[in-house]
């Protein structure tokens, strides 16, 4: 895992808590090996459903972990996983009057995007797609929607990230990071697939900074048709 | 004798305890757990002030690994 981190160059790690069995050493290996990396950690609030849950699970991470970032996640259904918008921003809500830095797990919708900025998001993490399925992006429109209405504020594609392609693209629409964990965790190689995002989410970045060309809807000679050979006039 | 229940699981004490006699004698390390008592937060300076009660429900929690 350690070894996946570094090759992937992040500069994030999230992680979560859970309840510890004294018997089974609490994931204290795991604890010490994140620390080893000296990284900037972002803990969740995964697995909660309800603002109630959530705001003390949050605070429960500042206590341990001693930082005010939070991935907020409030899950609204349990089969594909998709935020209560309501009882997210209910959460965002409390959580950034009690001093917390708010990283938002929410859908591409514009108006619930909205409604977290209006509490005091400073930053969105709209998914891809559902979470672990890897389908990417799947809904490009709705996405490049928020990159323009929200052109100011951080936007984090967070979930449904599957393969390097899907963060190159992301990365190439403006966004300004992915978050990912199964893409890695799951694959042959995590190490090596680690690497492939390092390098994906970099040209997907350089690829946005040097600026896109349009797309047509006909084709163009890139080759200068004045001069072409074996042409004569009739 | 005192009933309580943390992570779910139901523990019995002959007097009430202190949290961080608690957490020590059930085998949690303390300085690597964060504790809520009812749903509420108990910060780690308050774990020699907090006495447990009957019926308390604790959740002792330590990170894992999750995106």
């Amino acid at each position: 895992m350690t070894d996946a981190m570094k090759a992937s160059e992040t500069s994030v790690i999230t992680l979560g808590l859970r309840r510890q069995s004294p018997e089974k050493s609490g994931g204290d290996d795991f604890w010490q090996a994140i620390k080893s990396l000296d990284k900037k950690l972002l803990p969740n609030t995964a697995g909660c459903h309800s603002a109630k849950e959530a705001i003390i699970l949050a605070e429960m991470s500042r206590e341990l972990l001693k930082t005010d970032w939070i991935k907020l996640e409030v899950i609204g259904d349990d089969y594909t996983l998709q935020p209560d918008p309501y009882e997210t921003v209910a959460a965002a809500n409390v959580l950034i009057n009690k001093g917390f830095k708010v990283f938002p797990y929410c859908t591409d919708d514009l108006v619930f995007c909205q409604k977290l900025v209006d509490v005091g998001c400073e930053l969105l993490m709209p998914w891809g797609a559902p979470i672990g399925t890897g389908k990417g992006l799947m809904n490009p429109y709705a996405l490049d929607t928020l990159r323009h209405r929200f052109d100011k504020l951080p936007l984090i594609i967070d979930a449904g990230i599957g393969k390097p392609s899907h963060a190159a693209k992301a990365m190439e629409m403006g966004f300004d990071a992915v978050l990912l964990n199964t893409a890695v965790a799951e694959a042959d190689d995590p190490v090596m697939m680690a690497e492939a995002f390092n390098l994906a989410i970099k040209a997907g970045r350089l690829a946005y900074e040097a600026g896109t060309m349009g797309e047509k809807q006909t084709a163009s000679p890139s080759t200068p048709v004045i001069g072409t050979p074996f042409w004569h006039q009739e | 004798m005192l009933r309580l229940h943390i992570n779910g699981k139901p523990y019995q004490f002959e007097e009430p305890p202190l949290l961080m006699d608690a957490l020590t004698q059930c085998g949690f390390e303390p300085d690597k757990v964060a504790v809520a008592i009812n749903m509420s937060l108990i910060k780690r300076h308050q774990f020699q002030s907090t006495q447990l009660k009957e019926g308390d429900e604790l959740e002792v929690l330590s990170p894992v690994q999750g995106g």
